[in-house]
């Protein structure tokens, strides 16, 4: 029960940082670099771990897959954050507590690593017959389905700001969208 | 560079594990995390249009 509820609470919290991204898009009208598109990407291979753990049972593979998705996606935040990194470089996009998106990500990804620790030391202490496979439960189910829709969301929303391409490096409008229009 | 790749191979990816396919969901994981791996490449290593 106990392992179950912290990949729900994983997913939960990835669907959190996926819903931010996309309140600062649509509603303060920020929309994402491409960067910032590869983080959200790194977010949802960390998403589709939790969602395999719930769907099939932990395992020693999946834990693999949200710590390899966790360090890929600090990598590329902090491939962002030395782009901003010298002296009078105001940085990309809104800042939030002092700190911009790509460093907030930095420091989730960072903290995501430590959870998938922690996971695994509460894992090694429950008793194998109750790492047994159940069917998701209809929390798990809710939480595994607004994550697919948000994964869809991100699909449609890169494709009406880049089309089949690649994003302009500071993009300031949906251009397939303003194509078609 | 197709940005709307890894949400495409990833939201194929969670539908594969929501319909019971583990294997399969694992590989389009695989995918999605090559696609990520090869764009960041791109960005990493391509020359910068700024001015420090």
């Amino acid at each position: 029960m106990l392992v179950r509820l912290q990949n729900l609470l994983g997913l939960l919290g990835v669907c959190l940082v996926l819903v931010a991204a996309f309140y600062l898009q649509l509603a303060q009208g920020e929309l994402p670099c491409p960067l910032c598109l590869l983080q959200r990407g790194c977010f949802v291979a960390l998403g589709i771990a939790f969602v395999l753990n719930l769907q099939f049972g932990s395992s020693p593979v999946h834990y693999g897959l949200m710590l390899v998705s966790a360090m890929v996606g600090a990598a590329t935040s902090l491939r962002q954050i030395l782009l901003h990194i010298a002296p009078g470089d105001r940085g990309y996009g809104s800042s939030f507590l002092g700190l911009h998106l790509y460093s907030w990500a930095f420091v989730a990804f960072s903290l995501a690593i430590l959870y998938v620790a922690l996971m695994l030391i509460v894992e090694a202490r429950v008793d194998a017959a109750r790492r047994r496979i159940d069917i998701p439960n209809l929390a798990e189910r809710l939480c595994i389905w607004l994550f697919a829709l948000l994964v869809a969301a991100n699909l449609a929303s890169t494709f009406l700001e880049c089309g089949l391409g690649a994003c302009p490096d500071n993009p300031t409008a949906y251009d397939w969208l303003n194509s078609r229009l | 560079m197709v940005m709307v790749l890894p949400f495409a191979v990833g939201l194929l990816s969670v539908l594969l594990a929501a319909a019971g396919q583990r294997a399969a969901a694992i590989w389009a994981w695989v995918a999605t995390m090559v696609v990520l791996l090869a764009w960041l490449k791109v960005h990493a290593t391509t020359a910068l249009s700024i001015s420090l």
